[in-house]
């Protein structure tokens, strides 16, 4: 009896809780959240879902690129921002492959033949990167139900490089995060 | 390969631990309906061939499900969403239920063309497996059932096997990109892609695949390109889908040992 005391009790928190949330959410109710938080200590790219699920999408893990500057944590935030502005822009629909300051890239597109722009741009990856595998495998996270992260680590098998780790090999050029700076050489 | 040794602990305590809950939840709830025909199998019985058939796909990470489609001798044919084989590196694995973890390959012949199938294989000469009854596509208002093994939100932990019911709202004349043709309200999680479904009697009738409430919106796109309408393409976004299993029966090399003992079973319905 005390048990279910303490059930509904706990119920109740939870919806308590659950109401805060949702008051506190910044946009209207029918939206997707992409934000930056933890998993498992990994740096994480997450979507809450309209349904009010929590997914990660993509795990930022090594400091394989601090060198350029920007921390996991860092890339992690920033690229999560761009999910967002570009979902609240409705220019995520499609998630394509392109080519930005002669830099291999993945953004967003309203259309399967738009161009890349500083504004719709999601990240940059190394060249030689298989940028069109990225941005399918990221696409597919859409509404397919495949379990998997996009760029999920720990690989030590494949001689392929997008699939032993294609996080090591995205990273991001700071002078990018000024839309139209010339980060050209 | 220290990785499969490690998967492997938690994913058998999952499933176990899922088990006995679900007995536990099902002996209360409304399983014996005096209007089934008594020759239909109880759900426990679905529950148990469904969590029989059904395979963990995995690489580095869980990537899905899959389906025991067929034996051959010792080899084993796995169906999943090509989808599935997409999310993750050019090595597979399949872990079976009992939890033994086999190296798997991907036949070399390409054989689905657009439609989001795909197969693996692996050799097992010590266990046999039961493989998976085949049904024919279900009609709007079937009772199906899905299984699959979702992952929890942080992507990691296993969740062990999954089973959820619901019925067929919404059989498409016209298929959409990838095959998806049944639209039903079972709820499908991250993970449970190529799972499969299955029709009242147990027979395999589809392969889960793609979930409700996509992540973001895009237009919802039929298999010849055209884009459904809005007003359809709100129906489809609150349903999840799966391949017709006929379609995977459309390969004419696929299934020939056995050709004989698969149309039987497509008879059921």
């Amino acid at each position: 009896m005390k048990l279910r005391l303490l059930v509904k009790v706990l119920t109740g928190v939870a919806i308590a809780y659950g109401t805060t949330v949702a008051l506190n959410r910044p946009s209207y109710a029918e939206s997707a959240t992409f934000y930056c938080s933890k998993s498992n200590g990994v740096s994480t790219t997450f979507v809450r879902t309209q349904d009010g699920k929590n997914l990660p999408m993509i795990h930022w893990v090594s400091n394989y690129f601090s060198g350029e500057g920007l921390t996991p944590q860092q890339r992690c935030q920033e690229i999560s921002r761009r999910f967002q502005s570009n979902y609240d822009n409705g220019t995520l629909r499609y998630i394509k492959a392109g080519v930005l300051n002669r830099q291999p890239v993945v953004c967003a597109a309203t259309q399967k033949n738009a161009a890349c722009t500083d504004s719709t741009l999601l990240f940059t990856l190394k060249r030689g990167s298989d940028a069109d595998k990225i941005a399918r495998k990221l696409f597919d996270r859409r509404a397919l139900a495949a379990g998997n992260v996009v760029n999920q680590s720990g690989g030590d098998t494949s001689n392929d490089p997008v699939q032993i780790d294609f996080e090591a090999y995205l990273y991001f050029v700071p002078s990018q995060l000024n839309a139209g700076a010339s980060n050209s050489p | 390969m220290n990785w499969r040794k490690l998967t492997l602990i938690p994913c058998v305590g999952s499933l176990l631990i899922t088990l006995s809950t679900w007995a536990a939840n099902v002996s209360g709830s409304k399983l014996s309906q005096p209007e089934k025909p008594p020759t239909l199998p109880s759900v426990q019985q679905l529950y148990s061939s469904a969590q029989g058939i059904t395979v963990k796909v995995m690489s580095q990470a869980v990537l899905g499900s899959g389906i025991l489609l067929q034996r051959q001798g010792s080899v084993y044919t796995v169906l999943t969403n090509a989808h599935v084989l997409r999310a993750g590196g050019s090595a597979y694995c399949i872990q079976t239920n009992d939890g033994r973890i086999w190296s798997a390959q991907v036949p070399k012949t390409h054989r689905f063309g657009q439609n989001d199938l795909a197969l693996l294989q692996f050799r097992s000469t010590a266990t046999v497996y039961t493989v998976a009854s085949l049904g024919s596509s279900p009609a709007v208002g079937d009772q199906v059932f899905a299984g699959g093994f979702p992952i929890a939100e942080d992507g990691t932990r296993k969740k062990g096997f999954g089973f959820t019911t619901g019925k067929v709202s919404l059989v498409l004349h016209k298929a959409l990109e990838g095959g998806y043709q049944v639209g039903y309200t079972n709820d499908i999680q991250k993970g449970m892609s190529g799972g499969p479904l299955l029709n009242r009697r147990g027979f395999v009738v589809g392969v889960n695949g793609m979930h409700a409430y996509p992540l973001w919106d895009a237009p919802s796109v039929f298999a010849d390109g055209s884009e459904a309408e809005p007003a359809l393409h709100q129906k489809i976004i609150h349903l999840s889908w799966a391949v017709p299993i006929e379609t995977v029966l459309q390969v004419p090399s696929l299934l020939t040992p056995k050709a004989s003992q698969v149309q039987l079973k497509l008879n059921d319905s």
